[in-house]
């Protein structure tokens, strides 16, 4: 796997305040790298920086595209979290502009955007004004413009919020596909499902600084730990008293125990006493929610 | 192709392709000839009404009056009926009205007429011709001779020239085909600056920018506008000549384009481009530092009043030409072009060195404009949420 993206300690300061801060991670073919965080951590500012719509001021970002480090934006493709497009302009209109901003030939754009309107239920609405469409269409037509002149770097900024399930599942499949093309992606999003089925690897920031990098399954084996759901009739403090468990949580009928790190479901189970009330339950890893959740506010998990 | 022609292609294509801008192009000339026309249209319906105007005359100048050329649509009726009879009669016919001329007219310098209501617009031409054939009457009854009287009412006029030019006599055609050309110029370069002006706001509306930043840089963006709604300009201009001169040349037979290509035109030309590019920049970064519109309450607003600047400077500059408002309006950069397109449009022999240092200080001025509305167009362009306050622009300035 080649590096596509590497950026080297970048810092960005507004004002006063450090948005972004010393900040280093890749991005490489064919992977899909989840950037996530809260709300103004400095996610925006990273993918603006990327982009050069704006420029850090110290670190360097590299790029491996077409034997030059510089960004070179014919190659690179942007879905942006502020949706919208020309409203009074027609989609082949828009599409066509987009490529040829991007120097990406007129013919080969068109037979591409031929086929995602096939694959994106747009088929025989070339032609038809932005206004005119309903607003998960108009998101149709902005991710079509994203990925128009095949970028070899993509970023994605939130790309599933506001369509249906259905279309949720389409361009799953469709982001899943441009990967595997080879297409190195940074996606970046608050739906953790997503990110979590979706991204190999994990970039994680808060307030300006990094706090998580790596493999999905790295950071979970770190965060090493487990959370039984149990549901019954059982008193709390009792429960907090059992072996290997370092903390609950109550949820109406359900109550949330979180196992000390390291401790296996095998090694919870074999020491649970008898006169447990057990009407239902479910061990499972820590979710990337969760780890997020305690990440940024210091560990208060509640699901 | 380079991206500003990419970004201006856009824009002339998108608006090329607008019902609006058409609509436009095509309805503003016909408002301004309907504002023209229409007022004028209706006083001729009124005063094409003939008038009957019933004469008492006890000097004899009845004949004097039927002589003279201007009595338009009045007719003189001799008569010699009294006051009592023609106000009678006067009283149930409109369009009918009566005067006597006597001695004590003459003695107290009043003519009165008597109408059946007061204002009476078609009466006009009967003012004037009574008015010089008493005044005639009054100087022959004091012993002049004809001749005598031709030489007491020759006019006098009064003008000015300048020995240091040599003054060609031009005609009022001559003087006002290019007068109004400015004029166009001038409206054109505040309508398309108008337009780069929504054009960022839109961009910003339509949520459009990060996605174009990303191909592109900014100052590729704003030039590419700034050309764009150039070239609308140009065309818009050049629909309202192609249309105007032919039509303008039929009605009023006079050789339009002999009169507007005259040496003037090119220092003409480069003042209005030199104001195109001076104030769509700012207009173009003040744009883009608004969210919408509708909120009145902003700054903003206030540079559209920049280049109606040279409204409050050009009556003074038009009564002396050489006093010193006149050197401020020509030689301050953001009412130069204004000044300069009217001077140049009215007097035609203005010193090679004035339009040389007001365009070197325009030009100078119009590169820092640039420079900074590029600056300014790039911090703001991104921000999202509410208008600029002053205070958020004069800092972006810095950054």
């Amino acid at each position: 796997m080649s590096t596509i993206l590497s950026v080297d300690n970048i810092t960005k300061i507004f004002g006063k305040s450090t948005v972004v801060d010393r900040i280093s991670f890749e991005v490489n073919r064919g992977e899909i790298l989840g950037l996530v965080g809260p709300n103004g951590a400095g996610k925006s500012t990273i993918i603006r920086c990327l982009l050069g719509i704006i420029h850090p001021d110290s670190g360097s970002i590299n790029y491996s595209l077409d034997n030059s480090n510089k960004l070179n934006s014919s190659k690179v493709g942007y879905l942006p979290e502020e949706r919208g497009l020309y409203k009074d302009a027609k989609i082949i209109d828009i599409l066509m502009y987009i490529a040829n901003l991007k120097n990406y030939p007129l013919d080969k754009a068109r037979r591409t955007a031929e086929e995602y309107f096939e694959k994106l239920d747009l088929k025989g609405r070339d032609k038809v004004k932005i206004q005119e469409l309903s607003k998960g269409m108009a998101q149709k037509v902005q991710f079509i413009a994203s990925i128009i002149h095949e970028p070899e770097f993509l970023v994605l900024d939130e790309p599933l919020s506001g369509f249906d399930p259905v279309s949720q599942n389409i361009f799953i499949e469709e982001i899943k596909n441009l990967a595997a093309k080879g297409t190195a992606i940074l996606l970046s999003s608050h739906q953790m499902n997503m990110v979590e089925s979706l991204c190999n690897r994990i970039f994680m920031i808060n307030k300006g600084q990094r706090v998580l990098y790596g493999r999905l399954n790295d950071i979970k084996d770190r965060h090493g730990s487990y959370k039984c759901e149990l549901t019954g009739e059982n008193d709390p403090h009792s429960l907090s008293r059992l072996p290997y468990v370092s903390r609950i949580d109550k949820d109406d009928q359900t109550i949330i125990l979180h196992l000390e790190n390291n401790i296996t479901p095998n090694m919870f189970i074999s020491e649970l006493p008898s006169d447990l009330d057990i009407k239902e339950m479910n061990i499972n890893r820590i979710s990337l929610h969760d780890i997020f959740v305690k990440t940024v506010s210091g560990g208060v998990v509640n699901e | 192709m380079n991206n500003t022609l990419k970004v201006a292609k856009w824009e002339i294509q998108r608006n090329i392709k607008n019902r609006t801008f058409l609509i436009s192009i095509l309805l503003t000339p016909l408002i301004m000839l309907i504002f023209a026309f229409i007022p004028t249209l209706l006083t001729k319906l009124e005063t094409d009404k003939s008038f009957d105007l019933y004469l008492v005359d006890n000097l004899g100048i009845y004949e004097n009056i039927t002589q003279s050329p201007s009595l338009g649509n009045v007719n003189f009726i001799l008569t010699t009926e009294n006051r009592q009879q023609l106000e009678d009669k006067v009283r149930t016919n409109k369009d009918q009205g009566f005067v006597i001329i006597d001695d004590t007219v003459l003695e107290k310098g009043q003519i009165t007429i008597y109408t059946d209501t007061e204002g009476q617009g078609n009466l006009a031409p009967a003012y004037t011709v009574l008015q010089s054939v008493l005044h005639n009457y009054k100087l022959r009854t004091s012993g002049l001779s004809d001749n005598q009287i031709q030489y007491i009412n020759q006019p006098l006029t009064i003008s000015t020239s300048s020995i240091e030019t040599k003054d060609i006599e031009k005609t009022l055609p001559e003087k006002a085909v290019p007068a109004i050309f400015a004029g166009i110029l001038y409206f054109t370069i505040f309508t398309s600056g108008t337009m780069t002006f929504q054009s960022a706001l839109q961009e910003k509306k339509d949520k459009m920018v990060e996605l174009v930043l990303s191909s592109i840089k900014s100052e590729d963006l704003m030039q590419g506008k700034i050309l764009g709604y150039f070239v609308l300009g140009l065309i818009q201009i050049a629909v309202w000549l192609t249309f105007g001169i032919p039509i303008a040349q039929i009605y009023f037979k006079l050789p339009i384009l002999q009169y507007l290509l005259v040496p003037e035109l090119i220092p003409m030309a480069f003042f209005a481009l030199a104001g195109y590019l001076m104030y769509s920049s700012i207009f173009v970064a003040i744009g883009s530092t608004m969210e919408d519109m509708q909120s009145g309450s902003s700054f903003q607003g206030t540079v559209f009043l920049i280049p109606m600047l040279p409204v409050f400077v050009i009556g003074p500059i038009l009564a002396n030409p050489s006093g010193i408002i006149a050197l401020f309006g020509t030689y301050f950069p953001l009412t130069a072009p204004g000044v300069m397109l009217a001077r140049l449009s009215i007097s035609g022999n203005l010193p090679l060195w004035e339009i040389l240092i007001s365009a070197v200080i325009l030009l100078a001025t119009i590169f820092l404009i640039m420079r900074l509305a590029g600056k300014l167009f790039r911090v703001a362009i991104l921000m999202y949420g509410k208008d600029a306050s002053f205070t958020e622009v004069i800092k972006w300035l810095r950054y």
